[in-house]
């Protein structure tokens, strides 16, 4: 079917690139000037009668001729394209392979430590998977294309971000997951990685003070090895063509990696919820880490006011992860009973609330929940049909989830917009 | 190492997947008399953009049958019963917006 895509022009190299992976270079587009949203019908209609905001040629014209100029010569005529990748780069000095690796974006723009033969086969002996096995396939976004990679390909930047050969299991882990710490989104969002079990102690993890933050080798250096196998391994992390992320996220440096502090927690440690062993070690990835709440304590007198405050100042499409210090965790008991994390998790689906009418109008919202409800997806349809005004929970239960990390030098805490992915074994990878 | 020891390092990159090309759809002469769907592909107040393309071609093309369409679901999913409407109906689409 002749079809004319309508674009904005900042997203021309995005979408040229993507129409190309799909097998289709020389699409045919129109482009308005970004933003659509939020304009009027007649500033919307000045597009219309404007120029092209890529070619200045009239728009119509341009949409117009998309849908019957005729084919050329090379667009009747399909193609192959080669886009093997190396196994080795070709051999420079250290300074200059740095500029190199700097200028193909394969880095976080900090230095790196090169990934010598040596130093990868090293990294290796850190698991007893053979290099060339695929691991697995990532992509930046769910309608890219997806590149393979092996155990190799995850060591080559497990090296690069300075990690050591006992945490390649968890870095390999993390591959394996297939959740990308590098999503595109205009909205900028970051990944966020939580180990349990034994690993945790074997390779002198954090789970204390400072543990999200820049204060312990493997939480650093793990954390960093899953955003950059993630950027090189889904075939890139580049501005305007494979990222996207309006104002960018520095949570994304590292991916905010830690241990859960399952000693001082008085709940089930997050694996255990689900399907994993006490004993058995894991790693959880959640996605679009943006919107942060953050609190001291629970208050005896108004915390659960405090607390629905907190669930309100967040967008309402990015559920709630609860991450808690220690002794927070023991306030919450102590306050309301919730000697589970189920029964806090109900507690914030039966409080996280809103009129029907502020609900559906968040952009969000109406972008990827209300088509979800026009097609039957609960609970969602059944929240479309609440009055304007009527109050309406935001977030089902298995959306919300609780962490506990922290060192107790004070019983701050959390409220992370993010959603879960998957719990992976770290075991399957030593 | 030494500053002007030449080093070799492993590539970081990932194995792209084979791009297999398709065939573009042969166009019309032109739309007069064509039936031209404008699909909103649900993001971010692209109908209203499509409905200004609309009056467009009412006012300067009015012997284009505009048919107008919202896609099913999130922006990011396929509508297979709207495309095979397209199919069967259609000459040419429009699409908007992407972003």
């Amino acid at each position: 079917m002749p079809t004319a895509s309508i674009q904005t022009d900042v997203f021309e190299p995005l979408v040229k690139a993507a129409c190309t992976q799909r097998g289709m270079p020389l699409q045919r587009f129109a482009f308005v000037p970004q933003p659509v949203m939020g304009k009027s019908p007649a500033e919307l209609r000045a597009y219309i009668d404007g120029p092209d905001a890529i070619t200045g040629r009239p728009f119509m014209q341009e949409a117009i001729d998309a849908l019957t100029r005729p084919l050329s010569q090379e667009e009747k005529t399909a193609g192959t394209y080669d886009r093997s990748t190396s196994r080795f780069v070709p051999a420079d000095t250290e300074d200059n392979l740095n500029q190199v690796f700097l200028d193909h974006n394969w880095t976080d723009k900090l230095p790196i430590v090169m990934p010598t033969l040596k130093r990868v086969e090293a990294m290796l002996a850190g698991t007893s998977h053979k290099p060339d096995e695929v691991v697995g396939r990532l992509r930046p976004t769910g309608t890219r294309e997806a590149w393979a990679f092996t155990v190799e390909k995850v060591a080559v930047n497990a090296v690069m971000a300075g990690a050591k050969p006992a945490y390649f299991p968890v870095i390999l882990a993390m591959a394996a997951s297939q959740v990308s710490a590098r999503g595109s989104t205009t909205s900028s969002a970051a990944g966020m990685a939580v180990v349990n079990g034994p690993i945790r102690r074997e390779i002198g993890m954090n789970w204390e003070i400072g543990a999200m933050g820049p204060y312990n080798h493997a939480n650093a250096t793990i954390g960093r090895a899953y955003g950059l196998l993630s950027q090189n391994l889904q075939g890139g992390s580049v501005p305007k063509i494979t990222y996207l992320g309006s104002q960018g996220n520095n949570y994304a440096y590292n991916s905010i990696t830690f241990a859960e502090n399952e000693e001082r927690s008085p709940w089930e440690p997050f694996h255990a919820q689900h399907g994993f062993k006490l004993d058995d070690s894991a790693v959880s990835l959640f996605s679009g880490c943006r919107a942060t709440a953050f609190q001291l304590g629970v208050r005896e007198k108004h915390w659960r006011e405090h607390i629905q405050n907190m669930l309100r100042g967040l967008n309402p499409h990015t559920p709630p992860t609860l991450i808690l210090d220690p002794i927070t965790a023991r306030q919450f008991v102590d306050r309301g009973g919730f000697d589970t994390k189920e029964k806090l998790i109900q507690w914030v689906h039966e409080n996280a609330t809103m009129p029907a009418g502020v609900y559906w109008d968040y952009q969000l919202i109406e972008n990827y929940v209300y088509p979800r409800a026009l097609n039957g997806a609960e609970p969602y349809a059944t929240m479309l049909k609440a009055k304007e005004d009527e109050i309406i929970r935001i977030f089902p239960t298995d959306r919300i989830h609780v962490l506990v990390v922290g060192g107790e030098t004070n019983g701050y805490w959390r409220i992370m917009g993010c959603g879960y992915s998957k719990t992976v074994s770290v075991d399957e990878w030593r | 190492m030494s500053g002007s020891e030449r080093i070799t390092v492993l590539n970081p990159m990932g194995f792209p997947p084979v791009i297999s090309p398709l065939k573009m759809a042969e166009r019309p002469e032109n739309l007069a008399g064509k039936t031209v769907y404008l699909v909103d592909c649900r993001f971010d107040d692209g109908d209203t953009l499509i409905a200004q393309m609309a009056d467009w071609f009412a006012e300067h093309m009015s012997d284009v049958n505009i048919e107008v369409r919202r896609k099913s679901g999130v922006y990011t999913e396929r509508d297979p019963a709207l495309y095979e409407e397209i199919q069967a109906k259609g000459d040419a689409a429009v699409v908007a917006v992407g972003h």
